[in-house]
């Protein structure tokens, strides 16, 4: 029996040869699935159904998929969503997030691709539980993080982090205690396409620390795990 | 001519006026009005010197307006091809997204199931495979374009290490970064996207050479001077001003894979930190591509 078959997953696009291709390749990873081909559509399907995943197109018809996410969220459905974006551009991402997706594929991807970025979100819901995966606000001490603008401050002071030390942050700051390896990090940070390595994840940590007065020998926040990535070590409250 | 040679020109012609009137004076007997009489010409000719010097400078300064009036012109023209350009490049994308998805998710699906041994379908998703990164390419050619800088303060040495690190080739490239008789001073820039840049140029010359090439990297004359040079199979002279344009690939490499993109991105990136690219080529000899960022600039 397939390991998946217990959890639903709902695809939403307008184009019928996505939309009906991505069905069978999910059904043939063993998961229930569902389709429905504009936002209207797909917020009749999750008010009568309950739902593991959602796998969302942005630009459809009658509701674009911002909207749905924006409604979903305001409803205090947290069901968590794959916003399949258009565009590369990071400002694009960003606003995924900012509408309350928990991850983004940029089109065009490849099923495997879409297959294990579904696997990764419903682990993540398995381990951290929902508050602060996917809280807006995270507090940790001193340390204050709010991802819809993208600001943090320490103690009153706010503090400017470049983009990517900013998703580096709010990344491990969602996941408490969880070793986070930097080739995860690469790729949720960075994306896919980035010819960047490991070294630009240590350069972001070190800016990091260095605006957080945190010191990699004796850390308040962010220790190194030798030889694997990072881990926050504080705890951390959802606002 | 400059406003500066026009505006001598006025004067030389007005002293010279004065000179000639001042000649005809000379000659002029000691009584008054057979002096009033001499004098006369020598007015006319100082009245009309100062006249064609007035119109030259007048007609100058017309013509300069209008040059800037056409440069001006030039300039909107410029910025309305190259948003023109984005905006096409941004509908081709979004146009080409969809269909590409469509057959990228088939292709698994046909893979997974019947098609499983077909080498045809391996061939065919290879050539989507170079579609979807000839998108991405020129995608990521217009944002950079327009993106916003993260400028932050980089160790030249420090990010030279992580392009010789990113493309696994330690033996085969030679990095020589100046610390006598000072240290090449820190540079102020977007990190990510001068990684970018100078891996794009550094693996060129691993790709179309076999042997070592140095990376040197200089601080002269207020610049940052960065070379990379390899003795690879060189571009041939007539094509050297074209290899930095979208999607050109040179008429001797077409055996090699490249998306005709690599060097166009260095080329923003380099111009977007207000410095320049220049490269410098010999077929069958090798190519230096200089990178040269002025530190007030960046």
């Amino acid at each position: 029996m397939p390991e998946n078959v217990d959890t639903t997953i709902l695809i939403v696009d307008d184009e019928d040869a996505i939309r009906s291709g991505l069905v069978s390749a999910l059904e043939r990873a063993g998961f229930h699935v569902l389709e429905a081909s504009d936002g209207q559509q797909a917020l009749d399907v999750i008010e009568a159904q309950k739902l593991d995943l959602i796998v969302l197109d942005i630009l459809m018809p009658v509701l674009d998929g911002r909207q749905v996410c924006r409604k979903l969220r305001q409803a205090e459905n947290w069901t968590p969503v794959l916003m399949l974006t258009q565009i590369e551009a990071t400002g694009e991402k960003i606003s995924s997030l900012e509408e309350g997706a928990d991850d983004y594929l940029n089109k065009p991807f490849d099923s495997y691709e879409l297959i294990a970025r579904i696997k990764a979100l419903l682990r993540r819901q398995e381990v951290a539980g929902r508050s602060v995966q996917m809280a807006h606000v995270l507090v940790s001490g001193r340390l204050r993080l709010e991802r819809e603008t993208q600001r943090t401050w320490l103690e009153d002071g706010e503090i400017a982090l470049s983009n990517k030390a900013f998703g580096v942050l709010a990344h491990l700051m969602s996941r408490p205690m969880v070793i986070v390896s930097r080739e995860q990090l690469l790729d949720h940070v960075w994306g896919w396409d980035d010819p960047t390595g490991m070294r630009t994840v240590d350069v972001r940590v070190a800016e990091i620390r260095r605006k957080l007065g945190d010191a990699a020998t004796d850390p308040e926040f962010i220790e190194t795990v030798a030889g694997v990535g990072y881990r926050f070590i504080a705890e951390v409250a959802s606002e | 001519m400059t406003t500066r040679r026009i505006t001598w020109l006025g004067i030389l012609i007005a002293l010279g006026g004065v000179a000639l009137a001042l000649i005809l004076r000379s000659f002029t007997p000691s009584s008054l009005i057979v002096f009033q009489i001499a004098i006369a010409p020598a007015v006319i000719v100082l009245l009309l010197a100062l006249s064609l010097s007035a119109l030259i400078l007048g007609i100058h300064l017309i013509s300069r307006r209008q040059q800037a009036r056409i440069q001006n012109a030039l300039g909107e023209l410029h910025d309305s091809l190259e948003s023109e350009r984005r905006r096409f490049i941004q509908r081709l994308d979004h146009e080409m997204k969809n269909p590409l998805t469509a057959i990228q998710v088939q292709l698994d699906n046909l893979q997974s199931g019947e098609g499983r041994d077909l080498p045809v379908v391996e061939d065919v998703r290879k050539q989507v495979g170079r579609l979807t990164s000839l998108l991405r390419g020129l995608r990521r050619l217009v944002d950079l374009e327009t993106r916003v800088l993260e400028i932050e303060k980089i160790d030249v040495e420090e990010l030279l290490n992580e392009v010789v690190e990113l493309l696994q080739a330690p033996e085969r490239i030679q990095l020589d970064v100046q610390h006598i008789p000072w240290s090449i001073p820190p540079i102020y820039g977007d990190r990510e996207l001068l990684l970018v840049a100078f891996r794009n140029l550094v693996q060129n010359g691993l790709r179309y050479s076999g042997d070592v090439i140095q990376v040197r990297a200089r601080h002269t004359a207020g610049h940052l001077v960065v070379e990379i040079i390899d003795t690879g199979r060189g571009i041939p002279a007539e094509e050297l001003h074209l290899v930095t344009e979208e999607l050109y690939r040179g008429s001797n490499v077409h055996d090699m894979p490249g998306s005709g993109l690599g060097l166009s991105l260095v080329k923003i990136i380099v111009e977007r930190h207000g410095g320049q690219l220049e490269i410098r080529s010999r077929p069958e000899k090798g190519t230096i591509a200089t990178v040269q960022i002025a530190y007030e600039q960046s």
